[in-house]
């Protein structure tokens, strides 16, 4: 007789192993006297470089499991690896703050961790139940790690804001998800909706996709920040820890394209049914008008801000604009849907390296780099590496040649042309080329002002920058120059891995 | 035939009064009251759960909802001292304007097309049903839906850790 | 369940759901916003359950449960936030100490 030993479901690997650490985080700190920071994002960044390391040996592309309620399919799963690296820079980055006691070291890790994890199921579930799960993981630990700053009501305040947003969105997504169970005649598969939405059974449960489906692209504008939905972000980006913010704008958006892809993909034309196309039309409009007012307002909010972060914030909601143009021609079909997903993800990448070098800049800095965007003047002399990281962030996020963020656009606008959106990618380059102006402005505040007197004796900080913030300041700049000179290593790197 | 009409009688009378109370809590400006009013419009729902013959979801409609998260809402208003737990968010939304336009729009345009598709395209018609037991629910949330289950558990961890380390004392 | 229940069931949801947004919209108070919220979800509940019962899906009962938990966790988590604020403001008066420009 044969003791046949129980398989590992390796499709749950990933999971477990963030949770583990988490785990791990939470239980050691119970045990370890001394605060540990350097220790918990060490432990940290095992988990997330284990689960990517489960992610690229042990699934392939492809797997899925329950019935097809979570697939690994091409696009989630790099996905889930171009998150998984931004999460390790994310808590490469939060060193300083966290080494300064700001934040408390352990509980900080691990909530980053499981937030995470919660990114990792929104790209790869298609279930409507797990989407709304994870969706709702992602916003408790925001709120919570927006909140934590010690002595902080700037914090509090933007923790409040961003709980009551993020809860009125889970009342749409909410009622979303039960209208499109109800369409799809009593499941939350993603598959089956598709059928429902292909061939609907009765009129009735098509009226229940549409609804559901207008309902859930509410809920998820606000995570998005598309633009009417937009006006909590520059508050709450301002208000909280910098590296949150940052986890903020750079993989909750991140992983909201991915998810939004996955779940309007049924919607996507297959066939040329009259109802279909009817009910397309209304989509890809509505889709079409957020992406034309995130780059508008966007870019022109940007103009006149004068705080760093806020500046950051309304150019994640242009980004977002442009990420929208994606989504949209990839809704629409025209283009080869492995294209267009292959253009996104290559969008996402730049957008994920050079936002987490510019917020790893600010956060480098301190209270001093968190601030007014005139504090920024003379730092290119007192200190030339990190000036000249986030010269080459805010170049990459303009777009300038040479960087990811110009191949990220160029991949993107080609598929957009491609599908004849002339008027918006006409309208994303003039946004860029706004764009330009409040990028560019920093720069020369770094290189060419000098610093007032009076506040250069309190900016000036004696502390050494932490050897892992260097590194991911280091990674993710040095990322950003050779995906933009060499892009086709990236198109590799996303095929091979 | 009595039976039933009794049964809508019932279902109207609920009806009602979740949407009155539901009202209340809507526009009231008294807190204490608004919290009273939710657990009435709470029961009524898990009422009309039971009338749909769902009785494990208005128990724990009774349970978690009117039992856990309504008296946690008044311990905490309890906390704040009601005369003074006006924690206005008007700050929040300093420029509200702009922000209530587009969601009243938003709003009235969803409900304006969903009422158009429910009113025109539903028409009443006879479907089969049972009941099911709660061991056909729980067997189905172990199979079908046991990552959101597991996804439940990090979920409260996180609620947990998050709300102990907000609202400690430094 | 009777057949009538089904259409009228959707209706009182749609109903509950939009006192909650005009609740949101309309209070001040976050207590009292976040109990709009609260409504919201529970329409999203009442619609979920009798979906599950018109199509007899025996999953129903369990997916208002895991919304309940979101609704749980996000009380929990929120009204801590709630009272952190309250007691670093150490004032009724958010108007006047708010220090992020909207």
């Amino acid at each position: 007789m044969t003791v046949s030993w129980p398989t590992i479901e390796w499709t749950w690997a990933p999971l477990v192993l963030l949770s583990l650490a988490a785990g791990v985080i939470i239980a050691g700190d119970l045990f370890v006297r001394a605060t540990r920071p350097a220790l918990w994002m060490q432990l940290g960044l095992l988990g997330l470089l284990a689960a990517g390391a489960a992610v690229v040996l042990q699934i392939p592309p492809n797997a899925s499991a329950f019935n097809q309620a979570v697939q690994y399919d091409g696009f989630g799963r790099s996905g889930v690896l171009v998150l998984l690296a931004g999460g390790c820079l994310i808590a490469l980055i939060s060193q300083r703050p966290v080494g300064r006691e700001e934040l408390p070291a352990a509980e900080y890790f691990a909530l980053l961790l499981l937030a995470v994890l919660g990114l990792v199921v929104l790209s790869i579930s298609f279930e409507l139940m797990a989407i709304f799960l994870s969706v709702e993981m992602v916003s408790v630990g925001v709120y919570v790690l927006a909140g934590v700053r010690r002595g902080d009501t700037r914090g509090s305040e933007a923790a409040m804001k961003y709980f009551v947003l993020a809860a009125f969105s889970a009342g749409f997504l909410v009622l979303g998800l039960a209208f499109l169970y109800g369409g799809a005649e009593g499941s939350t598969l993603l598959g089956r909706i598709a059928l429902a939405a292909h061939r609907p059974a009765t009129p009735f449960s098509l009226g229940c996709i549409l609804a559901g489906y207008a309902l859930t692209l509410a809920g998820f504008a606000f995570k998005l920040t598309l633009v009417p939905f937009h006006l909590y972000a520059a508050d709450v980006f301002d208000g909280a820890p910098t590296p949150v913010a940052a986890f903020l704008a750079v993989l909750s958006k991140a992983a909201g394209v991915i998810a939004l892809i996955h779940i309007l993909s049924p919607l996507r034309v297959v066939d040329n049914d009259a109802l279909q196309s009817a009910l397309m039309q209304d989509f890809t409009g509505l889709l079409w008008i957020f992406a034309a007012l995130g780059i508008v307002v966007g870019n022109a909010a940007a103009l006149v801000q004068r705080r760093i972060k806020r500046m950051l914030a309304y150019s994640t909601i242009a980004h977002s604009g442009y990420l929208l143009i994606g989504v949209l021609v990839f809704l629409e079909g025209s283009v080869r849907g492995a294209e267009v997903e292959t253009a996104i993800l290559v969008y996402l990448t730049a957008y994920v390296l050079m936002n987490a070098g510019a917020f790893g800049v600010a956060a480098a800095l301190g209270p001093a780099g968190e601030g007014e965007i005139e504090d920024y003047a003379g730092l290119a002399r007192r200190s030339p590496a990190l000036a000249l990281a986030m010269t080459i962030a805010l170049l990459s996020l303009t777009g300038i040649p040479a960087t990811a963020g110009f191949v990220g656009k160029l991949t993107l606008f080609a598929r957009a042309v491609e599908a004849d959106h002339i008027a918006l990618v006409v309208l994303a380059v003039l946004g860029s080329a706004v764009s330009a102006y409040y990028y560019l402005r920093v720069v020369v505040y770094m290189y060419m002002r000098d610093s007032a007197p009076e506040t250069s004796g309190a900016e000036a900080d004696p502390v050494p920058l932490e050897f892992g913030h260097k590194i991911g300041l280091i990674f993710s700049t040095a990322a950003t120059v050779f995906f933009g000179i060499f892009p086709q290593t990236l198109l590799f790197l996303l095929k091979i891995l | 035939m009595r039976l039933l009409s009794l049964q809508y009688a019932f279902y109207a009378f609920l009806a009602t009064l979740a949407i009155l109370s539901a009202a209340y809590v809507a526009f009231s400006r008294k807190t204490v009251y608004a919290v009273l009013a939710l657990v009435v419009a709470m029961l009524s729902l898990a009422g009309i759960f039971l009338l749909i013959q769902s009785p494990f979801a208005a128990l724990i409609q009774v349970f978690v909802y009117a039992g856990a998260i309504l008296v946690l809402f008044l311990y905490v208003i309890m906390l704040l001292n009601p005369r003074q737990a006006d924690v206005t968010i008007r700050s929040v939304f300093e420029n509200r304007g702009p922000f209530l336009a587009a969601a009243g729009v938003f709003v009235a345009g969803f409900f304006f097309l969903t009422a158009k598709w429910l009113l025109t395209v539903y028409t009443v018609e006879r479907f089969q049903f049972e009941e099911f037991s709660l061991i056909e629910v729980a067997s189905r949330l172990l199979t079908d839906y046991l990552l959101p289950f597991e996804l439940t558990s990090i979920l409260l961890l996180m609620a947990i850790i998050g709300a102990v380390l907000i609202a400690k004392r430094n | 369940m009777d057949p009538v229940f089904f259409p009228a069931n959707l209706l009182l949801s749609l109903v509950i759901f939009s006192l909650g947004v005009m609740g949101v919209l309309w209070q001040r108070n976050a207590l009292s916003v976040f109990m709009s919220i609260e409504l919201m979800l529970n329409a999203g509940n009442l619609a979920l359950i009798s979906f599950a019962q018109r199509f007899g899906d025996s999953a129903g009962a369990g997916l208002v449960l895991f919304i309940m938990t979101v609704a749980a966790a996000e009380a929990g988590v929120g009204l801590a936030i709630f009272i952190r604020l309250y007691r670093q403001r150490n004032t009724i008066e958010l108007d006047k100490a708010h220090e992020l420009q909207g």
